[in-house]
Order: C-alpha cells, then sequence, then structure tokens
C-alpha cells in the first residue's frame, strides 16, 4: 500500500503534451524518417542517409594492409636468407698457426654448366679478417659470349680491372673466326673484388663461379720473423766488425755480412710477396664463345618440367601462402586486440563522462 | 521484439522518467524522441537473454538523458518550464497544487542520482528489480538507494 508521499509522488507524474505525442506517434510510424524541432520549430527536412561505407571495407582495408606487411617481411627475411647464404666465407676466423682454406662456389657445380644468367647475384666474399690477420681472397669466373664479341668482351674485361684500380696480370685472348675464347688473370684490390666481379658478370653469361678465402697470416709471420732474424744477424755481425782485431776475422765477418743481406732481401721480397696477396685480390676469367650455348642448355632441359617440378613448385607456393597467413595472423591479431581495446576504452570513458554528468547534475 | 508495442506501452513512461530527471519539458521531449529512435534503429541487436524490452528501452533513454545533462552542463544552465497552478482551483485543490508544488521543488532539489531513482521507480513505473537491470546495480542496492532517496525528499519536505 503505498504511503503518501509515494501516491504524492505518483501524482505529481508528468505526461506528454497531445501535441508532442501525436508528433511522435507519427515519426514512429514512419519509421523516423523526417527529425522534428523543437517544440514550435518547424520539422526538419529528413536527414539525407549518412554515406556509410561498406561494411566488408574496412576488415578488407585491413587485411591488405596486412597482408603488404607480410609481403615485405617475408621479402625482407628471405634477402637476408640469400645474404647470409651468399657472403660470409672467410678465413680469418680464429687463429691457428696453419693456413685455412675456405672455398665458397657459385653457380655450378662439378664443372657443369649451371644455367647461365648474365646477372648471379654476387657474393659477399671474404668475412672481413680480424685485426692482424692476412687473407688472400681469389675468385674464377667463366663467361660465355657470343662468338663474334669475344673480342669486345676481351677488352671489357681489361677496362674493369682497370677501373677497379687492378690490373691485367696475364691473359691470353684466341678470337678464331665462329670461335673464340679469352683466359685472364686479373689482381685486383681486396676490397673492390666485389664490384669488379659484379661488372665481369655484366660482361657476358656467367656459366660458373668460385671464390676462395685463404688465411695466410702464417706465412706472413713466418717472412716477417725471417726478416727480423736476419736483420738481427747483420746488427750482431756489424757489431762484431766493429770489434774485429784481425784481418782474418774481419774478411769472415764482411762475407757472413754480405750472406745477412741477401737473406734480408729475400725475406723483404718474400714479406712483399704476401702482403700483395692479401692486398689484391687474384681474379681468373675465363671466356667463352657461347652463341647457342645457353639455348642450348635451355633445350636440354626444357622438357624436365614435368608433374614432379609442378608439385614441388605447388608445394613451396603453398608454404609461402601458409607462411603468409601466419604472419598475417601475427599482425591482425594484435591489431583486433588493440581495436577492441580501444573500443572498450571508448565506451568506458563515455560511462565514466555520463556518470559524471549525473553527478554534477 | 514487437517494436510497436513496446513504444505504446512505454511511450508515456519514458517522457515522465526524463522529465522528472531533467525537470525540464521540453529537454523531456527531446530526449523521449530521441531515446526511441534510436531504440527504433537498435532494435535488430536487442538480445532478450540480456533483460527485457522495457530495461532495454529505458537504459537506452537513460542514456540519452545522461547526453543532455552532459550536453547541459557545457552550456548555460535553462530555465525550467515552470508549471503553473491553475486559479480557478477551489481552495482544497489550492492546498494540494501548493502541496504538489512543494514536492516539486523538493524532487528539484535532490541530487541527479536520488530523483533518478525515484523517476524510474515511481514515474516511469518500473519494477524494483527492472530499475535494478537499469542502473546496472543489484535488486537490494536498488532497495538503499530508493529508501535514502525518500528520506531526503521528506527531510526537504519537512523543512
Amino acid at each position: 500500500m503505498p504511503d503518501a508521499l509515494e501516491t504524492a509522488l505518483l501524482e505529481l507524474r508528468e505526461t506528454p503534451t497531445a501535441e508532442f505525442a501525436a508528433d511522435l506517434d507519427a515519426r514512429v510510424a514512419a519509421g523516423f524518417g523526417a527529425t522534428p524541432g523543437r517544440r514550435g520549430a518547424p520539422p526538419q527536412p529528413p536527414r539525407k542517409p549518412k554515406r556509410r561505407l561498406p561494411g566488408w571495407l574496412f576488415p578488407a582495408g585491413g587485411f591488405a594492409v596486412a597482408a603488404a606487411l607480410c609481403v615485405l617481411v617475408v621479402a625482407g627475411i628471405s634477402t637476408s636468407d640469400m645474404d647470409d647464404s651468399s657472403g660470409g666465407s672467410g678465413g680469418g676466423s680464429a687463429a691457428s698457426s696453419a693456413d685455412q682454406t675456405m672455398e665458397q662456389a657459385q653457380g655450378s657445380s662439378g664443372g657443369s654448366t649451371a644455367a647461365p644468367s648474365r646477372s648471379l647475384p654476387a657474393p659477399s666474399g671474404a668475412a672481413t679478417p680480424g685485426r692482424n690477420r692476412k687473407v688472400e681472397r681469389t675468385a674464377a669466373l667463366t663467361l660465355t659470349t657470343p662468338a663474334d664479341e669475344v673480342e669486345r668482351a676481351a677488352a671489357s674485361v681489361s677496362d674493369v680491372a682497370g677501373r677497379q684500380g687492378g690490373y691485367v696480370e696475364a691473359s691470353t685472348v684466341d678470337a678464331e673466326r665462329g670461335d673464340g675464347s679469352g683466359d685472364f688473370v686479373l689482381r685486383i684490390p681486396v676490397d673492390r673484388l666485389d664490384a669488379a666481379m659484379a661488372a665481369l658478370a655484366r660482361i657476358g653469361d656467367v656459366t660458373q663461379r668460385r671464390q676462395t678465402t685463404q688465411d695466410i697470416t702464417a706465412s706472413f709471420n713466418v717472412a716477417r720473423a725471417a726478416l727480423g732474424e736476419a736483420r738481427a744477424e747483420r746488427t750482431s755481425l756489424l757489431k762484431r766488425l766493429a770489434d774485429a782485431d784481425t784481418d782474418a776475422e774481419t774478411t769472415s765477418l764482411r762475407a757472413r755480412l754480405r750472406d745477412a743481406n741477401a737473406r734480408i732481401g729475400a725475406a723483404q721480397v718474400a714479406l712483399r710477396q704476401v702482403d700483395r696477396r692479401a692486398a689484391y685480390a687474384r681474379v681468373d676469367v675465363a671466356l667463352r664463345a657461347g652463341s647457342g650455348a645457353a639455348a642450348d642448355a635451355d633445350a636440354d632441359e626444357g622438357s624436365g618440367w614435368g608433374v614432379g617440378a609442378a608439385w614441388d613448385d605447388a608445394r613451396r607456393v603453398l608454404e609461402v601462402a601458409a607462411g603468409v597467413a601466419v604472419l598475417a595472423l601475427a599482425v591482425l591479431a594484435p591489431l583486433a586486440l588493440l581495436a577492441l581495446l580501444g573500443a572498450g576504452g571508448r565506451r568506458a570513458a563515455v560511462s565514466r563522462a555520463r556518470n559524471r554528468a549525473l553527478d554534477s547534475a | 521484439m514487437d517494436f510497436d508495442a513496446l513504444y505504446r506501452d512505454a511511450r508515456d513512461d519514458v517522457h515522465a522518467y526524463a522529465a522528472t530527471l531533467l525537470h525540464d519539458r521540453s529537454a523531456a521531449e527531446e530526449v523521449t524522441a530521441t531515446a526511441f529512435e534510436r531504440a527504433y534503429r537498435r532494435a535488430r541487436k536487442f538480445d532478450p537473454q540480456r533483460g527485457t524490452p522495457r530495461t532495454w528501452l529505458f537504459g537506452i533513454a537513460r542514456n540519452a538523458a545522461l547526453d543532455e545533462l552532459r550536453r547541459r552542463s557545457k552550456q548555460a544552465t535553462l530555465a525550467a518550464e515552470p508549471v503553473a497552478a491553475d486559479a480557478a482551483e477551489a481552495p482544497d485543490q489550492v492546498a494540494a497544487a501548493i502541496d504538489r508544488e512543494a514536492l516539486r521543488t523538493a524532487l528539484r532539489g535532490l541530487h541527479a542520482r536520488d530523483r533518478e531513482v525515484i523517476a524510474l521507480r515511481y514515474h516511469a513505473g518500473l519494477e524494483t528489480s527492472e530499475v535494478a537491470a537499469v542502473l546496472g546495480v543489484s535488486a537490494s542496492n536498488v532497495a538503499t538507494l530508493l529508501h535514502r532517496a525518500m528520506t531526503k525528499l521528506r527531510e526537504a519536505l519537512d523543512a
């Protein structure tokens, strides 16, 4: 049973005016097609429907962005993998008294002709040797060119050596009609080796490529030690010569001094040679007339693509697609979580603002 | 959900709630229209597992009313439209009008939270459980809030 206050409250209940009720009834019946103004003001024209973007646009756009990011990431990873596998050979590894050799073959195996390419990626070559290490780098390149371009290619090889600050140590060019060949031994400064290899690869089709790195620190140390010993002996002999009392002793010491000087000279030459081996890379370039060689290679291998190769290709495509999907999920999941958190945060903020309005009213 | 039936059933209740909370007839009409328009556009999203159509509607109406309060707080305070007493009323009726005016004044003097719970319970006609659903609190909490609001109202009337 309501008490007096409750009854009074119920009597205080305000009812809408007839005019407002009629207006609202009409709007509801029309599905809220027109927006009424405040009482007394003319009703406003129906609001133009907001141009809403299609609902699928945002997820599609987000997926497109995520897919693009994944492609970039995969490309970046693939590039770095390629760099890691193509470079990094180095003889400048842990010290040992023996010289160490590491070989790196590119483009072919067992001497067979590989698929020719004008622009095989140049390997990065030897790893930077550690301090005080001496590393000798050598490379070998086989290029094929049309028979009528052998001479031109030979000239280009010499040009490359000169442009890279090196020189042609030896060369043999045999340009016969319908055939031709050239063999070169180039010396290229080691810091320009990669650039030289890249420039040489542009001269013809690279059918074989090899790079070798050898740690020659031991040889260098031996040559330097020999020089040091020879010099020390000469110093000692000079002192003894200064103190010689007899002619016989003097003659003997002078003869030994001559030997010591000869050994010093030889040791200096040996040391310079080791130094030069480390400072200049040896590049063996073989030019071969290959008109049709590339086409022959293609013809030999052209019929090889069959079901097996197709299966391998399809598997690779699926692997890449799966990888992209995983990466997309890795990118999308945090974004979706952030979006949810953002939406939730916004709702919470609006709720807090409403409560504040209630408290301050 | 039958929106038309909900509208017919709840139109006057929503208006009464808004008028008591905002003590402004014009604002109450605006809030009522806004509430029903929002409900109309969201009718497909109504989830019966989360409450009855009435509590869902009053949740929308409450937000619309609070948005009006927020809007007001950023502008100058609007003067409420006073309800004039009828001059031709008989003495008994005049005395009752004064009582109503005193009650109306006391109601306006309450804190908005107290006024709101009274509006939902007595002017919107919601049961305690429904008020609890609209406010997002427990039914026992609503009973406590209502008791405090009525006590303050009595104190204001006695003052």
